[in-house]
């Protein structure tokens, strides 16, 4: 615990010191052969992030020494949280496409562990793989997008990629490129239809949605897409793609989240709406749309932390997070109220506070492009700033009655409360006195990298009486109507979305439906029967010589040069001993047939002068025969098993043929081409002097390739250790 | 001479896998046998046939000059032959210890390890 603080300080500080708004980088060789290197890239954009990450995992990490004490592998809790912090931290920072997407899969692999900390609750295990597969998902949509990219660009250090990026557009890869880099930021940054998992991952412990809702992990795809901005945003499909989802986001699950009775499952609808306008704002791209963008982020990871701090405390007091069983804390939890208070105004957009500074900018952006995000950004900022009133003022102020639970006085562990406390001055501070320093060191070298020519200016928190502050105004009183008649609206919000589908609904569906083919599938190709199983692979071998038969070359001439009557006469004599075997239902003379085609085999490999072969081929032949003998007498006849139906074996005769005239076709184009000599040639020079043998067969075997000599020998020795095992177990009895 | 050995080949082959399609564990492994001949016959068609000299350095002589038969697909074919046997060896014990446990040399009755029992 102590070590984590004194790492987060640590990383504060030095990043602090090496920060410069210009942008600084570190370059070293990783794997030069794939062009992955670690480079690291410290600039506004990433500056902004890491600093969230690390203050804000500064304050969860000291939240979370008090909440999770006393709770088994409470030790564990603080490494995994790091990790996470780590994990995270790398993704902002890496320079380097594959070294990102490594970040981006570790702060997968690293959440699913904070998420599923609370592992022997089932819910807890569901959610958590849950929320893996659909990042997991995305994640594999991300790489094939920047893969993608990087060859569009023939690098993949992001520094040249986004200087280059302009050039892309024109680029065939570009569309597809793009579409999957949005579905990974998109399963990161839990949009819609991807956004179900972010709720889900409520089941982990509060300081865990702390840190993954307000700083960490879900900002990973805004960052993603932040970054890649300058490569992507001249396009019109990045515009109806970013706005389209994030308006959608934004306003679906603003809707959700008035509907909940569990105060923290409303704070998580409300992520998925302020990274729905966070999406919505990086669509736009202007100016003042990334300027709100980015203090939006600022403070949203601030006020959110706080929130789910409080909300974690709440819990401890009472035991309790439904909205309607908890009131009058305000006197018991003082300090918590505070937090929850100044959190809450941030978030509804009262002034001074960041949240009201944002809001003012994104009106100022969507006043400049149309009335319809105007109306969106109205609409969707009522029911945030109604969802805030509800979290504080029904727990803190409302009068206790009937339902309501006691509470106990948590509030003597100091670390409950200071990190709430802490981030709410924090954010009274930000826009007050902090202001000019966020705007020069942050905010605008951010813009810059995000959008570089869009010419930005600091954030004023006073800037006159202008349609802006009025649209704020409206949509306070929105809001404050809104809680007000807050059941009515509830109730109305049921009775319409009944109907429309779950999103985690969909996931299960599809979940199962994948393990439900993948059973249907293994029980047709595991069937059980060996004969099938040899058939497919035969059946498939013949389907592969079909499709690539007519591509072989044929020779024009036939040429009949060369062979011998004699010849001919024995490869009659092997045609007709092999039909024999084919045809006869007597085992003994199957056998001899089998002998007889072994015996004329031989007597080609004689005449084509391969004497040691011929000689080893005759010696296995009669042992063959022998051993079949031996044996067949033991063995059932060949009526006492069924045969094939009809069908069937004309059926696998055509295989049969298909494979054997591929063949055929193979070995004949193969003796029209010139076979490269190398190797036989180095053969018959060196076989006398380097290894002293004449017979260049045997010191290939012995010399050349003793190795392959080897293995086959061991081969040899295997059959036969299995085969005298086989054969010399006592019977079992028992079956 | 390479049409002849190719048609040869080919028959083999198809003889084989016919053979090995077929229920009756017995004629699987007569399939098996013609298969591994073919394939044989293959590899040494594959490696140009020559009937004009052994793969052998005649006495006097430091070095193999001229044309001669293909000495690396003769090593190549010997390593397949063994291995072949050995396999063969190893699917007769097999065959005959499956169907003395179970009573019957239908392929498809082989299915006790399947079912998990």
């Amino acid at each position: 615990m102590g070590l984590s603080v004194a790492l987060h300080l640590f990383l504060l500080i030095g990043l602090w010191v090496l920060y410069s708004p210009s942008g600084v980088g570190w370059h070293w060789d990783w794997v030069p052969s794939l062009g992955a290197s670690f480079s690291i890239r410290l600039d506004g954009l990433s500056m902004l992030f890491s600093w969230l990450i690390c203050g804000i995992g500064l304050f969860v990490q000291l939240y979370a020494f008090h909440y999770m004490k006393g709770k088994p592998l409470s030790g564990l809790f603080h490494v995994y949280l790091t990790l996470f912090m780590l994990a995270m931290l790398g993704l902002v920072l890496a320079g380097n496409l594959l070294l990102l997407f490594i970040f981006w899969e570790l702060t997968t692999v690293t959440s699913y562990l904070l998420i599923g900390f609370n592992h022997d609750q089932e819910v807890s295990r569901k959610n958590a793989l849950q929320a893996m597969l659909v990042t997991g998902a995305g994640g594999l949509a991300l790489l094939a997008g920047l893969i993608l990219l990087g060859q569009m660009a023939g690098t993949w250090e992001m520094d040249q990629i986004i200087n280059r990026g302009a050039t892309f557009i024109s680029d065939k890869r570009f569309a597809p490129a793009l579409i999957l880099i949005l579905i990974g930021a998109f399963t990161k940054s839990a949009q819609v239809p991807f956004h179900f998992w972010l709720p889900g991952a409520m089941s982990a412990p509060a300081p865990v949605s702390a840190f993954l809702h307000s700083a960490t992990m879900v900002k990973g795809g805004i960052y993603l897409l932040a970054r890649l901005a300058p490569v992507f945003s001249q396009s019109d499909l990045w515009f109806w793609s970013l706005a389209l989802t994030g308006g959608i986001t934004a306003v679906w699950t603003v809707i959700v989240a008035l509907q909940q009775r569990d105060l923290k499952l409303m704070l998580a609808y409300s992520t998925n709406v302020a990274l729905g306008k966070l999406v919505f704002l990086l669509a736009l791209g202007t100016r003042y749309a990334i300027s709100a963008a980015l203090m939006f982020i600022i403070a949203h990871a601030l006020y959110k932390a706080a929130l789910f701090m409080v909300i974690g405390t709440v819990d401890k007091a009472t035991g309790t997070r439904n909205i309607d069983q908890v009131a009058g804390l305000g006197r018991i939890l003082k300090f918590s109220f505070l937090a929850a208070g100044l959190s809450a105004f941030s978030k509804a957009g009262i002034p001074p506070l960041p949240g009201f500074l944002s809001k003012e900018y994104m009106y100022k952006a969507a006043l400049q492009i149309s009335y319809a995000p105007t109306i969106l950004l109205v609409f969707v900022n009522a029911l945030m700033g109604a969802m805030a009133l509800l979290v504080v003022i029904r727990p803190f102020i409302s009068k206790p009655d009937a339902r309501t639970v006691p509470a106990s006085p948590v509030e003597k562990y100091s670390f409950l409360w200071i990190p709430p406390v802490c981030l709410g001055i924090l954010q009274l501070l930000a826009t007050t006195l902090g202001l000019q320093w966020l705007n020069t060191t942050l905010i605008i070298p951010a813009g810059q990298v995000i959008a570089p020519n869009a010419g930005y200016e600091s954030l004023k928190l006073w800037q006159g009486l202008n349609l802006p502050l009025a649209l704020s105004g409206v949509s306070l009183l929105f809001a404050f109507l809104l809680f007000k008649y807050h059941t009515w609206i509830k109730r109305f919000i049921d009775r319409t979305t009944r109907l429309l589908p779950a999103g985690s609904q969909c996931y299960e569906q599809i979940v199962n439906g994948i393990i439900r083919s993948g059973s249907a599938l293994t029980s047709i190709l595991q069937h059980g029967r060996l004969t099938g199983y040899i058939f497919m692979l035969f059946f498939l071998m013949a389907l592969v010589f079909l499709f690539n038969m007519p591509a072989l070359p044929m020779p024009d001439t036939v040429n009949w040069q060369g062979i011998r009557f004699y010849e001919v006469l024995l490869a009659l004599g092997l045609a007709a001993a092999v039909f024999t075997v084919l045809l006869s239902r007597s085992r003994l003379l199957a056998i001899v047939s089998l002998g007889v085609a072994g015996f004329i085999t031989t007597l080609f490999l004689m005449f084509y002068n391969a004497p040691d072969v011929a000689k080893t081929q005759l010696l296995v032949e009669t042992l063959s025969v022998i051993f079949l003998v031996m044996i067949v007498g033991r063995l059932p006849k060949f009526s006492d098993v069924l045969p094939h139906s009809f069908g069937k074996r004309i059926l696998n005769t055509a295989i049969a043929v298909t494979i054997g005239a591929g063949v055929f076709r193979v070995l004949y184009a193969m003796s029209t081409g010139h076979p490269d000599t190398t190797l036989i040639d180095y053969f018959a020079a060196n076989s006398l002097i380097a290894a002293h043998g004449r017979n260049i067969v045997n010191v290939i075997l012995v010399d050349f390739r003793a190795i392959d000599t080897l293995g086959e020998i061991t081969v040899v020795v295997m059959a036969a250790l299995g085969a005298s095992a086989i054969l010399l177990k006592k019977k079992r009895t028992d079956r | 001479m390479h049409l002849l050995l190719s048609l040869i080949t080919g028959m083999l082959v198809a003889a084989g896998i016919y053979l090995m399609l077929e229920r009756h564990l017995l004629r699987i492994l007569f399939g098996f046998i013609l298969l591994s001949n073919g394939i044989n016959l293959a590899i040494l068609t594959a490696g140009q046939l020559s009937k004009e000299a052994l793969p052998i350095i005649p006495p006097g002589a430091v070095t193999l000059e001229g044309s001669f038969a293909n000495p690396l697909s003769q090593a190549l074919i010997l390593t397949a032959i063994v291995i072949g046997f050995g396999v063969l060896i190893f699917c007769l014990s097999l065959t005959y210890r499956a169907v003395n446990d179970s009573g019957s040399a239908d392929a498809d009755h082989m299915d006790r390890s399947e079912k998990g029992e």
